[in-house]
């Protein structure tokens, strides 16, 4: 089950004989499984990562090879409207898809129009989740950006989908904001063992939450592993423009300068503190 | 995220490097506005003929591909086909053929079976649906010439008329030509160069009272915009297809919420982009109604002297013979 | 250059987003306001280009009083980059655009055409000059508005979250831009990201309405529990080092100092 992507190209151009067609995605070979997994996708702006998550949830169709999504082959005429129900997909700046006079009925919406039984009970459940249940009856006009982007993930995530794909999410979001969607999403991932894709330019999201990373580069994909993998590839990320998370590029400084044995690969603040502690050891060591 | 489409496609306008390219937006407006006045007053059909022609000239000039023009024309073909029919069929004076036609409640019945058999045959014929549906016409015409038997319901004739067929040609002549002149007129200016002519020609008019440099400007924010929007558009549908709205399917009351969704959105984004347009415009020193300069200052050449000159000349020659009242 | 006396402001009464502000920024000096969203920020960089205007207190550009006789005059000496790309780009092409400010300040045809050539070049963005703004990136779109600021030659600048909408190529191009620009004008930089204040003569904090921290980066940046509570991330390196006091570690001081000079560094 899960998403299966085999041999698939895509391009937005109508394929016409006479001009040789320019491929946004090609060769695409990806298996995504339906449960558990956190990945990152990144990559440079133009490399195809809106484009694969709209194929992800049928939004757009492969122009040749195999597309598989939760055990349904993506045809012209398969009916896409569970599929969208079960890979909910989140878009930047979700905020401007809000149009209901009230929070709730505009979470309750997706539910509603996928046939989830009591949507508006459903609603609340996920409001309260994300933590909005006070704005619940407000007009979702009255609220800030940060509040507002909250709602528009509630509205997708009460649909109750099995794969929950994310672009950008936390763009344009102070520090404190940024903090506690992501904690959400990795609740949503460890409790609820449900899989999250995001789409991200920032390595500190990939290093502090992501178990696996994939990179793409002008429409194909040039990795697609553990995030330990990549960061231990110094080329990789030059190469594909990508930085290294702060974390490490601090290790490697102080590795550098103090002349010192110590594992740059740490990607949260607290693993780097403790292998800072090992590689100095603590003054009564001595 | 970049866009696929060109720069300079936008609208209609079409990049070539011809001379009415290089005319002065003003120039080709003004020349565009007479030649079709002109080619109203015509009545002789060799003259509109002529005047076709001479568009046809124009077009070759303007190297741009035919395909561009036919699409225009294209829009207008049901409009051109209704005014031959009636004024073929409907007119008074002799009578080139005469068409006996004989309803009966036989040929009536087989008409309408087959008008039932069109309509279902919609889920199963999707192509050339309009062709099948002349030809329904046709077909139901002739039945009523030759399968005459059964009880007769009504006898009546349809002519063909001389006059008719004239006047029929002479119009859709001045229409297809009216058609092609404003398409050249769009073709070979970009809109923001249209407006900016627009602008100049109509100052005179802030005498009377009328805005012409906020309209110019309302206007010139428009032209900027509008591929914004298409594309805004095009991601909300996307964001709202991935809320289970379903913009091909849907019963009336569906489509009504399925519009909603499209346009509340829309509406919001535009609101808040006004205010913050404006803020950045009046931060940058614009005041409303408050005297500016221009960029893009047009000046005009010699060719847009020429230009000009020909198409009065032309035009007043028209006009005195007409008023000299010559059969013209 | 830029005098600020205890001005005071509210979109609503009784909910204060301006509370006694009072502030000097000289001429040339390159001032970042480091702010959460809701912290007043860009209510006050409205303030300061005349779109709002303050219950009481007063604003001194250049020496002269900000009020609704003065302010058209003094737009010509101030300008600011909004946050959003695309509701701040008004010209149906990038020469449009860049002229916008030129003529609505009556500069002759000839002037403008050398003035946008000039300043296209100085942000990279000269053979976009055709283009429309569909066409352009985000960091393309936020030069050209740049671009079309330092047209009419402002003194001081405000850059209101310039970057906080664009993908990291973007940032680096606009921040390149802005660095350029450091010490030729007086410029105000306004984020809630500590990374982009590093370079800057003075970091203010504010909070509330509120300054609450003005002095130099590298005195700000060690003020940990006022950033804190300002709803602002502090830096990672300024992270370890908090850590770090909680244990006895060798060679700690110069850890420390290391660490410290690390992000003053880039």
């Amino acid at each position: 089950m899960g998403i299966n992507f085999s041999k698939v190209n895509f391009s937005y151009q109508t394929p016409k004989k006479k001009r040789a067609i320019i491929y946004n995605l090609l060769d695409i070979n990806l298996n995504i499984g339906e449960k558990d997994e956190f990945i990152a996708i990144v990559g440079h702006t133009g490399s195809g990562k809106s484009t694969l998550v709209q194929l992800m949830n049928a939004l757009l169709l492969p122009l040749d090879g195999k597309l598989e999504i939760l055990g349904t082959e993506i045809k012209k005429k398969t009916i896409l409207k569970p599929i969208r129900k079960r890979v909910g997909l989140v878009f930047q700046f979700p905020e401007y898809q809000i149009f209901e006079e009230t929070v709730l009925k505009d979470i309750a919406f997706g539910p509603k129009n996928f046939g989830v039984v009591s949507p508006e009970a459903r609603a609340r459940e996920v409001a309260e989740m994300m933590d909005i249940a006070d704005l619940l009856e407000r007009s979702p006009f009255t609220l800030s950006g940060g509040q507002l982007r909250k709602v528009a993930i509630s509205g997708i995530l009460a649909s109750d989908p099995d794969i929950l794909i994310l672009d950008e999410p936390t763009v344009g979001l102070d520090p404190f904001a940024k903090a506690e969607l992501l904690g959400l999403l990795e609740k949503l991932n460890k409790e609820y063992r449900k899989t999250i894709i995001i789409i991200t330019h920032d390595m500190g999201v990939v290093s502090n939450y992501a178990k696996r990373v994939i990179v793409l580069k002008e429409g194909s994909i040039v990795y697609d592993g553990d995030k330990k993998g990549l960061f231990e590839k110094e080329d990789l990320l030059k190469k594909y423009d990508l930085d290294y998370p702060e974390t490490v590029e601090l290790l490697k400084a102080v590795k550098e300068h103090f002349k010192i044995d110590i594992d740059v690969n740490k990607h949260s603040i607290g693993e780097a503190y403790q292998e800072i502690i090992r590689a100095f050891g603590e003054k009564d060591e001595h | 995220m970049r866009r696929m489409n060109t720069n300079l496609v936008f609208g209609q306008y079409y990049h070539t490097d011809s001379w009415l390219h290089r005319l002065d937006p003003r120039t080709k407006l003004l020349g565009t506005i007479f030649l079709i006045i002109t080619l109203f007053l015509l009545e002789n059909t060799l003259l509109i003929a002529s005047a076709f022609f001479g568009t046809l000239i124009l077009i070759l000039s303007s190297k741009i591909p035919i395909s561009k023009f036919l699409r225009s024309l294209k829009m207008m073909t049901t409009l051109l086909l209704i005014t031959v029919f009636f004024q073929v069929f409907f007119n008074r004076g002799n009578v080139l053929v005469e068409f006996k036609f004989t309803l009966t409640v036989i040929n009536l019945l087989i008409i309408i079976f087959l008008l039932v058999l069109f309509l279902l045959s919609r889920k199963v014929i999707i192509r050339h649906r309009f062709f099948l549906f002349l030809l329904l016409v046709i077909v139901s015409f002739y039945l009523q010439t030759i399968v005459t038997s059964g009880k007769v319901l009504a006898n009546y004739s349809v002519g063909l008329y001389e006059d008719g067929l004239y006047l029929a040609l002479k119009i859709v002549i001045r229409i297809i030509t009216l058609i092609l002149l404003s398409s050249l007129l769009t073709l070979t200016t970009k809109p923001a160069d249209l407006n900016t002519g627009m602008e100049r020609l109509a100052k005179p008019l802030k005498h009377i009272g009328i805005k012409v440099s906020i309209l110019s400007m309302m206007i010139s924010i428009a032209l900027r915009f509008i591929p914004t929007l298409i594309n805004e558009a095009g991601r909300i549908l996307k964001a709202q297809a991935s809320r289970g709205i379903d913009f091909k399917e849907g019963k009336f009351t569906e489509k009504i919420t399925q519009i909603i969704s499209l346009l509340v959105p829309m509406f919001v984004i535009s609101y808040r982009r006004a205010y913050e347009l404006a803020d950045a415009m009046e931060a940058r020193g614009y005041i409303p109604d408050a005297e500016r300069t221009s960029i893009s200052l047009l000046k005009y050449k010699a060719r847009d002297f020429l230009t000009l000159v020909f198409i009065l000349i032309f035009f007043s020659t028209i006009v005195v013979l007409k008023v000299m009242d010559y059969a013209i | 250059m830029v005098e600020v006396k205890n001005l005071n402001f509210a979109y609503k009464k009784g909910q204060k987003v301006i509370d006694s502000l009072t502030l000097k920024i000289k001429k040339g000096e390159f001032v970042t306001i480091l702010g959460h969203n809701g912290s007043g920020k860009s209510t006050l960089a409205k303030l300061l280009v005349g779109l709002l205007k303050a219950d009481s207190g007063e604003i001194y550009l250049d020496g002269e009083i900000l009020t609704e006789e003065t302010v058209d005059k003094l737009r010509g000496k101030i300008g600011i980059v909004f946050q959003n790309p695309d509701n701040q780009f008004v010209g149906v092409t990038v020469r449009d655009d860049i002229a916008f400010g030129l003529e609505n300040r009556c500069y002759p045809q000839e002037e403008m055409l050398e003035l946008v050539k000039k300043y296209s070049q100085l942000v990279n963005m000269e053979r976009f000059l055709e283009y429309n703004p569909e066409n352009l990136s985000g960091g393309e779109k936020q030069r050209v508005a740049i671009a079309g600021i330092l047209a009419y030659n402002p003194d001081i600048i405000i850059f209101d979250e310039s970057t906080s909408m664009l993908d990291p190529k973007g940032v680096r191009e606009v921040n390149e831009v802005i660095n350029r620009l450091k010490g030729t004008k007086t410029i105000i930089l306004i984020t809630h990201n500590l990374r982009e204040a590093i370079n800057s003569d003075r970091v203010i904090v504010m909070n509330e309405g509120q300054i609450v921290l003005n002095d130099v980066p590298e005195k700000v940046f060690r003020e940990k529990e006022i950033l804190k509570a300002s709803r602002l991330d502090i830096l990672e390196s300024m992270k370890i080092i908090e850590l770090l006091e909680e244990i006895d570690l060798n060679k700690k001081k110069e850890l420390e100092e290391f660490l410290w000079e690390l992000t003053f560094q880039k």
